[in-house]
């Protein structure tokens, strides 16, 4: 064998290697390729036809003599190697033993050797489409079990030998499936019923060791669907028990040990009673969200049981009830007495509108306990009442709909804003207990100059930064009123003459500025003596007096008009860069030139 | 004061001279810089006298910021930013100050 034929021996022995470490045996199926000796790439190295060609080369080293020097027999180091890693040379008469394994595999993962008949795979575990035909393999064992018992055909080389039937027995092999499927789908019946604590197994669940979904597993909810049917084929024809559809009394007896359920529809409410009375007990409560699905009545399962959609349905059943004026007994859409007392004794919430309200009121009644007012931020979001949480309950949102529900009350229906319900009195007085306020406008103000006092108190000054937020008055709060901003609107509210004595003298007391800008009433007094209608243009009180002062100057030293046409020269009004393009100076050089240094006055 | 890095020598006088101290003082310095950049991103020439005259402006929200800014854009076009800086006091329409 030359270097390069050495070379691509060890590569595909290296993968072969890796195959045997992962999947605990050399047993690769003859079209496997792969480019790294576990996982089938059809771009890769055809891996089991070099198994296969070993093979053939052991054949030829052991059948053919004086061959070694034939290119293509298997050296005693190679035998060696492939040795190390499970080599089968001779498929067919190992293949059986090879299979067995897989099938031994298969029994200490699931516990029983019911392998669906399509099942294929590497490790005897998992399902792979490149695998070992396992489940036609059991197939073939059960066929070959009964042509020996059935025809004397030990010579056959289909027929199980003894020494093959007591290795197939050790991992609980069933040769007569139609006789003992029963008794395998109850095995499987029964470690759900101990998994899940009752037998409420949904229609369409497979599976293969009772416990997990499993798509490639036996139909264990279509078995127990035919058990019911079977019951009450046996339950309306007494005379009927030689009849492979009818249970047995030996089988009736197993099935009700394992908390079997005959009639779906009688015992449903029951059964479902069972998951929402687990659901209360793990959970404390009986707030089960509306597509929520389980097996056990606590998990999330979406092969479960709608218990979500069931307690929606005791609701609906429950305002049927009380909803008309005459009880409908007997009417499966309606609550009995007894069920009643059954759902109140697991917490049933029969209003959930109503328990809405009285949780978000509880939630308010905390922030009012915590901060002294119900002045809650329209974007406050909590899960206690006066911390924030992203993921909590709109409670800003929440007190914003009780003010327009307030206001829905006292307007027309068709006025009414977003079709919100009033408020009814019952509410309004909670609300009102813990310091709702309806109407916002004037105690709104009160509750915002207030924080500004507790600033104030706290600081000694109303320096309050630009960005300052805050819930208590002197703490920031991402979520609180922006002081700096409300302190603003005060002052547009003073220049604008809106801002009443009462609200004044509140302000006065703080220390509040109302004027930001220095020389305000110097710029009025300049306009006044220049005729410059500051009320027209309101930039004329905005900008610095230096500027206006040199403006003016600038436009009487070149006999300029301070007003053309009742408008005002532009200059006024212009940005720095603008002045400079059109009139070729700066501001900085106008300050210079015309702003008379030390006179702060120029009339 | 971190005002004094947006504004020359001249034009810091005069906002000294024209704004009360405590009023300079009350700026939050992070805010302030999101406002500047948000008036540069939109090619603003004129921040120096928008911070001069305007001031007011920085203490405002971002968001209510850009949507004033979008209401001029719509209002004069695109040309809206040489619109107002040929006339200042348009400002007036848009930010209370």
């Amino acid at each position: 064998m030359n270097r390069s034929e050495a070379e691509i021996w060890e590569k595909l022995y290296s993968l072969a290697e890796k195959y045997y470490n992962h999947y605990g045996n050399l047993l690769i199926p003859a079209n496997f390729e792969t480019q790294n000796g576990i996982d089938y790439d059809s771009h890769g190295y055809a891996l089991g036809a070099w198994i296969k060609s070993q093979r053939e080369a052991y054949k030829k080293r052991f059948t053919t003599d004086n061959k070694e020097k034939d290119d293509s027999i298997l050296t005693d180091d190679k035998i060696a190697k492939l040795n190390k890693i499970g080599m089968v040379y001779d498929i067919v008469k190992n293949k059986w033993d090879s299979m067995y394994n897989l099938a031994k595999h298969y029994y200490e993962h699931y516990g029983n050797l019911l392998v669906p008949p399509n099942f294929k795979t590497k490790d005897g575990i998992d399902y792979d489409n490149q695998g070992y035909a396992l489940g036609i393999w059991i197939k073939n064992q059960r066929e070959a079990y009964k042509k020996r018992f059935t025809d004397n055909k030990e010579k056959d080389d289909n027929v199980l030998t003894d020494d093959k039937i007591a290795k197939l027995n050790k991992i609980g092999m069933v040769y007569d499936i139609v006789k003992n499927k029963w008794d395998n789908m109850y095995t499987l019946a029964k470690y759900y019923y101990e998994h899940y604590g009752n037998l409420l197994v949904p229609e369409n669940f497979k599976t293969k060791n009772g416990i997990d979904y499993d798509n490639q597993g036996y139909a264990l909810g279509a078995w127990i669907a035919n058990q019911r049917l079977a019951y009450k084929k046996r339950i309306a024809n007494t005379n009927k028990e030689k009849d492979d559809n009818v249970l047995t009394d030996d089988k009736i007896a197993k099935l009700n040990k394992i908390g079997m359920v005959y009639d779906v529809m009688k015992n449903r409410w029951n059964s479902m009673y069972i998951l929402a009375k687990n659901y209360y007990e793990h959970y404390g409560n009986l707030l089960v969200p509306s597509n929520f699905k389980t097996k056990n009545g606590i998990d999330y399962d979406n092969q479960g049981y709608a218990l979500g959609t069931w307690i929606v349905n005791q609701r609906l059943a429950y305002k049927k009830r009380f909803g008309s004026t005459k009880k409908i007994k007997g009417n499966n859409c309606v609550l009995t007495d007894d069920e009643i007392e059954k759902l109140n004794k697991i917490g049933m919430v029969y209003d959930i509108i109503q328990n809405q309200w009285d949780n978000m009121y509880t939630l308010a009644k905390h922030y009012y306990e915590h901060y002294g007012n119900l002045l809650v931020p329209y974007k406050f979001k909590t899960k206690n009442g006066y911390d924030y949480d992203e993921d909590g309950q709109s409670l800003g949102l929440w007190i914003r709909n009780q003010r327009t529900a307030f206001i829905n009350r006292m307007i027309p229906k068709s006025d009414r804003y977003r079709n919100s319900p009033p408020l009814d009195t019952d509410k309004e007085e909670k609300l009102l207990k813990i310091g709702m306020v309806f109407l916002v406008s004037n105690e709104t103000w009160e509750q915002k100059y207030n924080l500004c006092l507790e600033y104030y108190k706290h600081y000694g000054n109303l320096q309050i930064k630009s960005n300052f937020k805050t819930l208590n008055g002197y703490t920031y709060d991402e979520n609180g009123i922006n002081l700096f901003s409300w302190m603003h609107e005060q002052r547009i509210a003073y220049k604008k003459g809106r801002l009443n004595s009462d609200r004044k003298n509140k302000l006065d007391k703080i220390g509040f500025i109302y004027e930001v800008k220095k020389n305000r009433q110097n710029n009025i007094s300049l306009c006044n003596n220049y005729n410059l209608d500051y009320n027209k243009n309101k930039f004329l009180l905005l900008m610095p007096y230096q500027v206006l002062s040199a403006k003016i100057n600038y436009l009487l030293a070149f006999d300029l008009p301070l007003i053309n046409n009742n408008k005002l020269n532009p200059i006024f009004n212009m940005s720095n860069l603008n002045i400079q393009t059109i009139y070729g100076i700066s501001i900085e050089q106008l300050i210079e030139k015309y702003y008379e240094k030390g006179e702060r006055y120029v009339y | 004061m971190f005002i004094k890095k947006y504004l020359n020598d001249t034009y810091f006088n005069l906002l000294l001279d024209n704004y009360e101290i405590e009023y300079l003082k009350s700026f939050n310095e992070e805010h302030f810089i999101a406002v500047y950049e948000l008036l540069k991103k939109y090619n603003f020439y004129f921040i120096d006298d928008i911070i001069l005259n305007y001031l007011e402006i920085f203490g405002l929200s971002l968001d209510d910021i850009k949507m004033k800014i979008t209401e001029m854009k719509n209002k004069y076009g695109d040309n809206f930013i040489y619109i107002i800086g040929q006339n200042l006091s348009l400002l007036n329409n848009y930010f209370d100050v």
